[in-house]
């Protein structure tokens, strides 16, 4: 008997690996229409077949909001009215990896049938990749959602398409210390501009806060919208309208006055993204934010407190100037186009954003049907402001503040680069907080960074 | 007929010329030899190898050349040449960072390695406490990064913080921002990540001290060599090696930081803390651009390799190798 040297050298069997892993690869490239459920990537694909129903199916719901905040209280009303569809509800982190998380599982065939976009970037671009369900047919023959897809666009669009459902009606408007405006004699209007927002903050910082207000508004979102980004047809960024010039020309002089925080102050004290602990724990006497200030607000035990808060609306840019809310109808909700209980979904999405939004409402968000419903809401104004709410809140202006239609809220209709122009802005607006970089400068280098990111994304 | 008498293989080769007895026991073992039982023994490692280095490895390397958002699944792989490479040629972000990259382990690799060196020749010489001084050294290469980056946020606020106070208290009016001024926000990255790996540093250079031959020494001191003289002829060549060693894999450790970053200033104030794995980070998972952050991670890494080369070769006939 002979036996061959089989040797294998080290350059082969490397040589080999990587054949191997190439050709795996460029296999798994091919068109192989993949995906589970005979689905794959792309707006064209057919949901799979039904395996249940409007009232029977299991479903796996992936969302940002931690269960015991009202999600599970939600899920458990809902499997008490529905007790053939099994709910699990999984909580994912609205942050770039958890976002990566969701979209990867979703990708991959992780079997999620409900889960919610936090962002229009993230809503367009799961719809765009066939993750979503188009909602247009369905919303279109509900009385909850039909205003979705009747006329203007009132939330975000994919190729005029519905793919999610708004869960929250989310005004931005005034949070302010009640107790300091009535100490210092300030009259608040309800029409109020953003210079008279300047001089609150000033009499604010009068009254002892270290600064009067945490930010300065903004001039650009509230003149031209949600597509203030942009300019033609989102072919081009929008750094050249004089409102960018005039925020950033207001930063710097409301940081040197003392009625805003400067870009220093706040990343020595860490303060970006926790606004309202210093709201509540006195650094200054005026915030720009959303119902979600509810939750901490009558949460005495995390932030104790003793005064009371009031609201005004959004400050306008001034009379007669046009004016339009920050704010958005968001936390969106989609549907999987991969889910085999898609029947059971929409039951479980309508569900949501009807009984269930009372519970929901406990850590301040307010559904479109409760905003439509209107003020004197007893049940809603119980779940948001909780037992102290009169020694807590100023309930009455919140209502006036809250529940009108105008200014209308923002919808964003284009996303080009929408990250990326979004990244460029933070930097030089930080440089220019920073006075390393000149209002001039950072403007034009905005606009020549974010039209070259525009061109590149519309290759 | 065994195979070990017909085989010219290299079996046969080492069995020729040994005594029959040499034979005997080498002849059982490779009766029935079949050349594929080896290869069958390695298939957990080389299965295992594939799957998780040179798969993932080959995939990044194919990513480069693509424009990929992975939302749109492998469908949605667009292969787009050396497009991203052109792209980053020309891309300030890209220089930018990696000069930071440049800084942080090229000022950060040294220094730590000085530190350290330093403390662990002072930590070799009998003291009292010696044994709970080198403890207390090494506990901040311990510490989770969170609890080390509290600390360090709190030490260097530019009010509040104790290094500015103290720097106030010996007559600088203006004392450093740290990490809220776009010049100091680096070095003071550099500055805590020397605290956190100098007790690393020492505890091998200790090791490596108690290594050097005593008889070198006691021959010098001899030929009347001094303290200085000792430590240059004998101390640091007989140090070279581990200090080569620290000095690679920490200057690959500090190219590819991301933790300490992430935490302490998320690549700012203003981008002047964005290396280049914070804009992979970015990149990839702020704008989705999956391909273009896998082309930087791959002229990264042979950035890092080609230096790491360099310093290998540079240390060669340098050192003191018993």
């Amino acid at each position: 008997m002979v036996i061959r040297n089989r040797q294998l050298s080290r350059r082969g069997l490397l040589g080999g690996a990587f054949g191997l892993a190439g050709a795996g690869l460029l296999t798994a490239c091919g068109d192989g229409g993949g995906g589970g459920n005979g689905t794959s990537g792309g707006n064209e694909s057919e949901p799979p077949e039904d395996q249940g129903s409007p009232e029977e199916g299991k479903l796996v719901v992936w969302g940002g909001v931690a269960p015991e905040d009202g999600p599970q209280a939600l899920v458990d009303a809902f499997t008490a009215k529905y007790p053939k569809i099994e709910v699990e509800y999984v909580r994912y982190v609205n942050n770039d990896e958890g976002n990566l998380k969701l979209d990867t599982a979703l990708q991959g065939g992780v079997p999620i049938d409900i889960f919610f976009s936090y962002s229009t970037p993230h809503i367009v671009r799961r719809s765009g990749a066939g993750l979503a369900l188009d909602l247009t047919e369905l919303a279109g023959q509900d009385d909850l959602t039909k205003e979705l897809v009747q006329g203007e666009p009132v939330s975000t669009k994919v190729d005029g398409k519905l793919f999610s459902i708004p869960t929250t009606y989310f005004p931005n408007f005034a949070v302010i210390n009640e107790d300091a405006i009535n100490k210092a004699g300030i009259e608040i209007p309800y029409d109020w501009t953003i210079e008279d927002y300047h001089q609150v903050a000033l009499a604010l910082k009068g009254e002892g806060f270290h600064v009067g207000a945490y930010n300065v508004p903004r001039h650009a979102a509230t003149g031209l919208g949600g597509d203030y980004l942009y300019k033609e047809g989102g072919l081009e960024s929008n750094f050249d309208h004089p409102l960018f010039r005039k925020r950033l020309e207001d930063t710097l002089a409301w940081e040197d006055d003392g009625s805003i925080l400067t870009q220093e102050q706040m990343t020595a004290e860490g303060m970006s993204g926790y606004m309202q602990n210093h709201f509540l724990g006195g650094t200054y006497g005026m915030q720009l934010d959303g119902t979600i200030a509810m939750r901490y607000v009558k949460n005495l035990d995390e932030y104790p407190h003793d005064f009371r808060t009031t609201f005004r609306p959004y400050p306008m840019l001034g009379n007669g100037e046009p004016y339009i809310n920050p704010g958005v109808r968001g936390d969106d909700v989609q549907i999987a186009a991969k889910s085999q209980y898609q029947a059971a979904a929409w039951t479980f999405v309508k569900f949501w954003i009807d009984e269930g939004a009372p519970i929901i409402s406990e850590s301040g968000k307010v559904s479109p049907a409760q905003f439509a419903a209107g003020p004197g809401n007893a049940d809603l104004n119980a779940a948001l402001f909780g037992p102290n709410a009169d020694d807590l809140f100023d309930v009455e202006a919140f209502e006036k503040t809250f529940y009108t239609d105008t200014p209308p809220l923002s919808v964003k209709t284009i996303t080009t680069a929408y990250n990326e122009i979004s990244s460029i802005k933070s930097q030089a607006e930080g440089e220019i907080r920073l006075r390393t970089l000149s209002i001039d400068d950072g403007l034009a280098r905005m606009k020549e960074e974010a039209d070259a990111a525009i061109a590149k994304a519309s290759e | 007929m065994t195979a070990v008498q017909t085989s010219p293989g290299r079996a046969g080769k080492l069995l020729r010329g040994r005594s029959p007895s040499d034979h005997r026991p080498r002849k059982k073992l490779v009766e029935g030899y079949k050349w594929w039982i080896p290869w069958l023994f390695l298939v957990p490692t080389i299965v295992s190898v594939a799957a998780f280095l040179i798969v993932p490895l080959v995939a990044g390397l194919a990513i480069a050349f693509a424009g990929w958002n992975v939302v749109s699944g492998i469908e949605g792989i667009e292969w787009v040449g050396l497009a991203n490479f052109r792209e980053l040629l020309q891309d300030d972000m890209f220089w930018e960072s990696a000069l930071r990259t440049l800084f942080y382990a090229g000022v950060g690799t040294p220094l730590t390695i000085f530190v350290g060196m330093l403390l662990g020749l002072a930590l070799n010489r009998p003291m009292p406490f010696r044994g709970l001084l080198r403890a207390i050294f090494y506990l901040p290469s311990l510490a989770n990064i969170i609890a080390a980056g509290t600390v360090w946020l709190t030490l260097l606020n530019p009010q509040s913080g104790l290094i500015n106070q103290a720097l106030r208290a010996l007559g600088i009016d203006n004392p450093p921002g740290w990490f809220v001024s776009q010049d100091w926000a680096l070095p003071g990255i550099v500055l805590m990540s020397v605290w956190i790996s100098a007790g690393y540093v020492s505890l091998l250079v200790i090791a490596a001290l108690q290594d050097l031959p005593t008889e070198l020494y006691e021959s010098a001191k001899i030929d009347g060599a001094g303290a200085f003289r000792q430590f240059t002829t004998i101390t640091f060549p007989g140090l070279v090696p581990i200090l080569t060693f620290l000095l690679i894999t920490s200057f690959i450790g500090r190219s590819q930081g991301f933790g300490t970053i992430q935490f302490m200033t998320q690549g700012g104030p203003a981008d002047s803390t964005t290396v280049l794995s914070y804009y992979m980070y970015e990149v990839a998972f702020q704008q989705y651009r999956f391909g273009y952050s896998a082309a930087i991670a791959i002229m990264s890494m042979i950035a890092v390799l080609i230096l790491s080369i360099f310093l290998f070769r540079f240390q060669r006939g340098r050192g003191l190798y018993t």
